[in-house]
């Protein structure tokens, strides 16, 4: 996984994560578990574990159907800021 | 670079009409078109609609080279692609100015609609609830690709969804 980050004023920072030390089994449990604990501060409808692992095992999945060039989210702010998400 | 000259040229060449035909039918001076097609010039705005109507193109084509794609098609079996290498584009420009452009390949969203996931669940944005994702799912399935969903919002948000 990298994430690339540009700033308004053109520093760019790149960081590099292996995708399975963030996305596995434990980080999915301790993920679902954390969403669901603030559910009530956010709102955020509740999420169960069989249903967030077949996601994720799907990501991994896409990623080597991709090339490992699957930019998952690109955002750019209205003041220049970019950030990506390249899985 | 692909100026308007260039497309004038380029059209006119492949309708198979010299420059004072041109000319003629619009009723200009051969002179004129070739001072268009050198950059030494534009054509006048009102030849604009006649002129795009004999090159056979849109004004849009013709001032900015852009071609008009069709905003949603639906393509016969044989020519559609496995679901499985489509990518679904979440594409959302705020009216401050902020740009999130989200791609998910469609055997995620498969999964995602599999497993019951909703959009609220995965990013909390309650705009997107009513956004049917199994209904995308479907209409892709039957050979629909294209800009499937374009929203604009009362707050000048633009949400669009297309399917590539």
């Amino acid at each position: 996984m990298k994430i690339d980050i540009t700033t308004d004023e053109g520093k760019r920072v790149l960081l590099w994560f292996p995708t399975r030390l963030f996305l596995n089994r434990l980080t999915v449990a301790i993920g679902v578990a954390y969403i669901n604990k603030s559910e009530r501060d956010y709102g955020v409808p509740k999420l169960s574990y069989s249903q967030v692992l077949p996601l994720v095992k799907e990501i991994h999945r896409q990623r080597r159907i991709q090339g490992r060039k699957w930019t998952l989210v690109d955002v750019v702010s209205a003041d220049g800021e970019c950030v990506k998400i390249i899985l | 670079m692909n100026t308007i000259g260039k497309r004038i040229s380029e059209y006119r060449k492949k309708k198979n009409l010299k420059q004072d035909e041109l000319a003629e039918m619009l009723g200009v001076s051969p002179q004129a078109v070739s001072k268009w097609e050198n950059d030494l010039s534009c054509p006048d705005i009102s030849l604009l609609p006649e002129l795009s109507r004999i090159l056979g193109i849109s004004i849009d084509e013709l001032v900015q080279g852009k071609k008009e794609e069709p905003i949603v098609s639906v393509l016969p079996e044989e020519q559609r692609k496995d679901i499985n290498k489509l990518m679904l584009r979440i594409v959302v420009d705020s009216e401050e100015g902020d740009r999130v452009r989200v791609n998910l390949p469609m055997a995620l969203v498969k999964v995602a609609i599999e497993t019951g996931i909703a959009m609220p669940q995965i990013n909390g944005n309650e705009a997107l609830k009513n956004i049917d994702f199994a209904q995308i799912f479907t209409l892709v399935e039957n050979g629909a690709i294209g800009n499937l969903v374009e929203v604009d919002s009362a707050d000048g948000d633009t949400v669009r969804i297309f399917v590539e």
